[in-house]
């Protein structure tokens, strides 16, 4: 039914289709880089690691479909704003490899700021390279618009190769909305740091789906994490609990207004995450977010409502995991607010996400 | 291909006492003659020199909307008309509200009045083979607030809001219009429009170029056929390596082909 859409829509008009599929299923990206390098560690043992959903630079605007606002677009001068806010928390953290959730290059809702290359131009990071997850040249909806949205993969050290990995689409959406909504991707890189190769994952599954789509797309991934030869570390917004989370529902940053709506959450299953903790070492382990929420508090890294309504985080959506080595102790934390790791910027007025942080000792 | 033929000789035969007439000329309809397409204006001849014109589909989708077309001079072949009209694009960018345009539930933001005045002039050669040039300018008179901005969507409806969203918008066209037999014609057709400045910035110039057939079909009924092409900035960005090797993201126009089919009755 998709493709029978897209031909009817190809015959229609234009030479640009309405949307991309986002296929083949794993294709080669290209990798940008900062015009003059920032010199980096020629032989590092270790290597600090920052995931961060950037919310495609609208820091705390209530857009319309958090339901908490009714905000479209932003100008170009509020995004401007935004991302120099953003970046200086960037090279406050001072990351050796940076993986970022919701950046845009291209869209209307983001002013067509290309925060790719912005990023690389304004931070000390030399490589980008940007999985296109969402590209829509026009979605008929809220007046959203051209959207070119993605994850991306940053790094000091040269991004030898990059590789796009497609997930399977949420199976509840009917197929107009598939065409112009957004798809699922993992993001692969090979850094080459000093004289060795690691590999990079980002990822940003599903969210809203309520057919078991997400869970699917956290066992692919589990299976292309599988696969990897290379020592790796892999994060993101994993839009799930850990495995030993209290408050798994009732959350009071949700807007009762999303109620009935398609951006309403749907339960979560924190159980899907036990594989990628069990597995693998992650940055925040389960002894230390303990049992309570009281001490699960300090580790969260979303929340809808920020502080113009008065919120705080409320539920730890977002994960890094290392396959080899380790963890410097004291290097990992969820930066929260000020003082967190030292940092002064204040997180939670920068995204609807926290920024996950850990300095990552390579294996020998 | 004889069943062909057979419809071309009948349809020769049928109609070939009046000569199909040229479309899109300064020309104005006789009076208490009209004329009405799917895309057509509904066009009805007032007096000698005066034509009222007004698009239906916009009139249905609320969006009214009028234009006097007045011949001002006929020497020979050679006529020239000025061209008024007036819409209230308003209604129908309202009526869009949560596809083309925001919903504002939560805020007082709302979609403006406006008041979209337009000034032409056309001018005709030729009785047969007729060429035309047309200038037009619209202006958006905004009446209040209003929080809508351009949308950077596919160029015709792109530049129908364009006076509301980006102050203006201006039309040159330069069209032939030729009888190929007594039931066909072709028309060709270059146009460039430029509209007012949108944040960010990017190019105000389209492009245009058309082509058609007007194939009499009854005695009073035209099918159209044809194509038009837009080149014009929707925003569009290609990844390339740049002369130092680079990959970077440059910004390209965009080329869109329109299928153009109508069907106008005239009396």
């Amino acid at each position: 039914m998709r493709r029978l859409l897209l031909a009817l829509v190809a015959a229609c008009c234009a030479c640009e289709p309405f949307a991309d599929d986002i296929e083949p299923d794993r294709v080669e990206v290209p990798v940008f880089e900062r015009a003059v390098k920032v010199p980096a560690d020629p032989a590092p043992r270790r290597l600090k690691v920052m995931t961060w959903n950037v919310k495609y630079g609208a820091c705390r605007i209530d857009f319309w479909f958090d339901g908490w606002g009714d905000r479209v677009q932003m100008t170009s001068r509020e995004v401007r704003t935004n991302l120099d806010a953003i970046e200086r928390l960037i090279r406050e953290v001072d990351p050796d490899v940076l993986f970022a959730n919701e950046i845009e290059v291209d869209s209307r809702r983001s002013a067509y700021v290309d925060m790719v290359q912005d990023f690389l131009d304004r931070t000390s990071l030399n490589y980008g390279a940007y999985y296109q997850a969402w590209n829509s040249r026009y979605v008929p909806s809220e007046g959203v618009g051209r959207i070119d949205m993605g994850v991306a993969i940053f790094s000091k050290h040269p991004i030898t190769y990059a590789q796009r990995i497609r997930q399977e689409d949420r199976g509840d959406d009917d197929p107009l909305h598939e065409l112009f909504y957004l798809h699922t991707v993992i993001g692969r890189a090979h850094i080459r740091v000093g004289a060795r190769e690691i590999g990079a994952f980002v990822t940003h599954v599903s969210a809203y789906d309520t057919d078991g789509t997400k869970q699917r797309q956290l066992k692919h991934l589990a299976q292309v994490l599988e696969e990897e030869p290379l020592p790796f570390v892999v994060g993101g917004d994993f839009n799930e609990l850990p495995p030993t989370a209290v408050k798994i529902a009732s959350f009071e940053d949700e807007s009762p207004d999303l109620k009935g709506t398609e951006f309403e959450q749907p339960p979560y299953t924190p159980e899907a995450m036990r594989p990628f903790f069990d597995k693998y070492r992650p940055a925040i382990t389960l002894e230390r977010i303990g049992t309570t929420e009281e001490s699960q508090r300090p580790f969260y890294t979303h929340s809808i409502r920020g502080p113009n309504h008065g919120g705080f985080w409320t539920r730890q959506l977002d994960h890094l995991f290392v396959n080899a080595g380790s963890w410097a102790p004291g290097s990992t934390d969820v930066l929260q607010s000020p003082g967190r790791l030292g940092i002064t910027s204040d997180p939670n007025w920068l995204s609807d996400h926290a920024p996950v942080v850990g300095t990552w000792e390579l294996p020998e | 291909m004889k069943t062909a033929l057979l419809v071309v000789a009948v349809v020769t035969v049928a109609w070939p006492a009046s000569a199909l007439p040229a479309r899109h000329t300064a020309d104005v309809l006789e009076p208490g003659h009209w004329s009405i397409g799917a895309f057509d204006p509904l066009r009805v001849g007032v007096t000698r020199d005066v034509e009222l014109a007004t698009h239906p589909i916009l009139d249905l989708l609320l969006s009214p909307n009028v234009e006097a077309r007045v011949l001002f001079r006929r020497v020979g072949a050679l006529r020239v008309t000025g061209e008024y009209g007036v819409s209230v694009p308003t209604f129908a960018m309202r009526l869009t509200q949560g596809y083309l345009f925001p919903s504002w539930e939560k805020s007082d933001n709302r979609i403006g009045w406006f008041v979209v005045p337009s000034v032409g002039l056309a001018v005709s050669y030729g009785e047969k083979t007729v060429a035309t040039g047309r200038m037009t300018t619209s202006i958006g008179v905004p009446i209040g607030r209003n929080d809508a901005t351009t949308m950077d969507t596919w160029a015709p409806l792109e530049l129908l809001l364009a006076p509301a969203l980006t102050g203006f918008r201006s039309h040159l066209t330069l069209g032939l219009d030729h009888p190929i037999t007594g039931w066909l014609r072709g028309r060709v057709s270059v146009d460039g429009w430029l509209i007012g400045p949108s944040d960010p910035p990017k190019s105000q110039v389209f492009l245009g170029a058309s082509g058609a057939l007007d194939l009499r079909v009854s005695e009073r009924g035209t099918l159209t056929l044809g194509a038009i092409v837009y080149d014009y900035d929707q925003r569009r960005t290609v990844v390339e390596r740049g002369d130092d090797g680079r990959w970077q993201r440059k910004r390209v126009r965009s080329l869109d082909v329109w299928p153009m089919l109508d069907f106008v009755y005239r009396r």
